[in-house]
């Protein structure tokens, strides 16, 4: 577990658990990953992805087992030190984007540094820089319906990216963007992936597999296969992964 | 009953806070119940989720018990014409004295247990496990089941005050050389006590400020001393308290109100327009000091430990701050009663 940014321990989740209409969406998965790793998460549809992203990402708890973020059970925490946790470590990139409507991108952008009670015009200083450089610098007052899907994800990329995150989560990130913006996110994750931010993207695309350290692949809820690529080359890189893969042996 | 729109408006407030507060009972001895020492994560999801229903009822709740605390005495106030021989407040709250008394001793109680569980929740929300959810779900049924006694007891009151019951007036009472308020100053400082006593007053209230200041200055990092500190400022506070409500009724409502013989607190909140906050001040100072003592013993674990040494230190500013601000009043009030009478 040194130097781990987070460990997956035994996490099951089960829906409406003891009930006739259980569902287990994830059955005793182990995984972990490293600062500066970007984990794909492959899998056909229902194979447990979102629910995998969605407790790493903190929006949920196990049914049982452990997660641990830079050395803390998580699992543990209540759901204000959740808030919390999401708030400051966290990025996350909705596949519908989930962007407010009839608010501008710059406002849309800045929502995650209100509860850090930063002043109106700090935030929109921020939020400008992260826009411009994602070249939307003059979309700046535009709210959400009057941008492309491409530039709808950029703007939810930089509010993903507002605070800093040491973890960025992305949800099918490519399922609704054209190439020529498939290329320019697969540059900004790269960019990331230098600055050492720890990234999970859930996906179906072959391309964001090339991409990958690790590839997790899901089936019916279960991990099957790890495959861990470029991050097996460097076994020196500080707080790195082990040399035998990482937990997650197929069932 | 005697009615009008404040009795209408209490009344109101009563019936649905005694409602709110039964629900709230129910809701929080069910989730404690339900939760047990070592929940499930999903159960603890569930009942996190259900937490988010009870905290807005809680603080309507509360917000509602506060607005009554006001409103109860402007009700009084505004049947003084319809009790016969009432002159102020005094005189209404002689026509059913006891159920009077016990509500003015509850509206404060009230209070204070409401802050201590609000302190109780914030500290709960700050550390990472929230370890102290059981206890402030057991803490929030007993409060809400005594703001619904509160409720109960102001229903039953201005159901049953009627405008014919014949009272005396405060100055018949509260002026006579025997009054209990007189006793203990001639008692220790001699009949003549009126120097000494406001000498004293303003003494007791220095002092307890030091006492308070010095705390906040060298704040004991192990557990046994912050308790013997807190405790030791909670009972100073208590008896500046009392030193101040004798000199209130004895010297300074008096000298204010241009009345010097009249001993009347209603009074002096009727005459003088910030007589409540320099009344209600030293109240909030002595809460401030048993708030911060009370979490000490209710709120410690080792996950709150930082949080709890921040939020004492808070109290002990709002403490200093109350017992400082309400003398300083007394003190600009007569200083400027001195500059006109001089011109």
């Amino acid at each position: 577990m040194s130097g781990a940014r987070y460990t997956i321990r035994e996490v099951t989740k089960t829906y409406r658990a003891g009930t006739p209409h259980e569902v287990r969406a994830l059955q005793k998965v182990s995984v972990e990953g490293y600062p500066g790793e970007i984990t794909v998460v492959y899998g056909p549809s229902g194979s447990g992805k979102t629910t995998l992203i969605s407790l790493i990402g903190a929006l949920d708890r196990p049914t049982s087992g452990t997660i641990h973020l830079n050395g803390e059970e998580m699992t543990r925490f209540a759901e204000p030190a959740l808030a919390r946790l999401r708030r400051s470590q966290i990025g996350f990139i909705f596949q519908n984007f989930n962007l407010l409507p009839g608010v501008p991108a710059w406002e849309n952008v800045s929502q995650p540094l209100i509860p850090r009670g930063m002043g109106e015009r700090a935030r929109r200083e921020r939020a400008r820089e992260l826009l411009e450089r994602f070249h939307l610098g003059h979309r700046l007052l535009h709210p959400p319906e009057e941008l492309s899907g491409g530039e709808q994800q950029r703007v939810a990329i930089a509010r993903a990216l507002v605070g800093n995150p040491e973890i960025l989560i992305a949800d099918e990130p490519t399922s609704n963007i054209d190439e020529e913006e498939i290329d320019r996110l697969l540059a900004c994750f790269t960019e990331l992936k230098g600055k050492g931010t720890t990234l999970f993207v859930s996906t179906h695309d072959p391309i964001l597999r090339d991409l990958a350290d690790v590839v997790w692949h899901l089936k019916g809820g279960r991990l099957i296969e790890v495959e861990r690529r470029s991050s097996a080359s460097l076994p020196d890189r500080q707080g790195g992964p082990p040399e035998t893969p990482a937990g997650g042996a197929a069932p | 009953m005697i009615l009008n729109p404040l009795s209408v408006a209490i009344l109101l407030i009563g019936l649905l806070t005694l409602l709110l507060a039964a629900l709230q009972t129910g809701f929080a001895l069910k989730l404690h119940a339900s939760l047990g020492p070592s929940p499930t994560p999903d159960l603890r999801t569930a009942v996190e989720e259900q937490t988010h229903l009870m905290l807005t009822l809680a603080v309507v709740l509360l917000t509602m018990r506060m607005l009554a605390w006001p409103l109860f005495y402007a009700t009084l106030q505004s049947f003084v014409p319809d009790i016969p021989g009432a002159m102020c407040i005094y005189g209404v709250t002689q026509a059913l004295p006891t159920l009077s008394g016990a509500l003015q001793v509850l509206k404060p109680i009230g209070f204070f247990l409401s802050g201590l569980w609000l302190l109780l929740y914030a500290l709960n929300r700050a550390a990472k496990t929230a370890p102290l959810f059981r206890r402030n779900l057991a803490l929030l049924a007993g409060v809400s089941a005594f703001l619904a006694a509160d409720a109960l007891g102001d229903l039953f009151y201005f159901l049953t005050l009627t405008p014919r019951q014949e009272v005396t007036c405060c100055t018949l009472i509260t002026d006579l050389p025997t009054r209990a308020s007189a006793v203990v100053p001639r008692t220790l400082l001699g009949a003549e006590f009126d120097h000494p006593l406001l000498s004293l007053y303003f003494a007791a209230q220095t002092l307890l400020a030091g006492g308070i200041g010095l705390a906040l200055f060298r704040h004991a990092e192990t557990s046994p001393a912050r308790r013997a500190g807190e405790g030791a400022l909670a009972l100073g506070g208590a008896a500046a308290l009392g030193i101040a409500a004798i000199a209130f009724i004895e010297i300074i409502a008096p000298r204010l109100m241009g009345l010097p013989f009249h001993h009347d607190l209603y009074c002096f909140i009727q005459y003088v327009p910030d007589g409540s906050l320099m009344l209600v001040l030293p109240l909030l100072g002595l809460f401030a000091l048993l708030w911060a003592a009370s979490l000490e013993r209710l709120g410690r674990h080792e996950e709150t430990a930082s949080h709890l040494k921040r939020y004492t230190r808070r109290l002990w500013g709002l403490a200093l701050l109350a017992f400082v601000a309400s003398p300083l009043m007394v003190a600009v009030h007569f200083l400027v009663d001195r500059w006109l009478g001089g011109t």
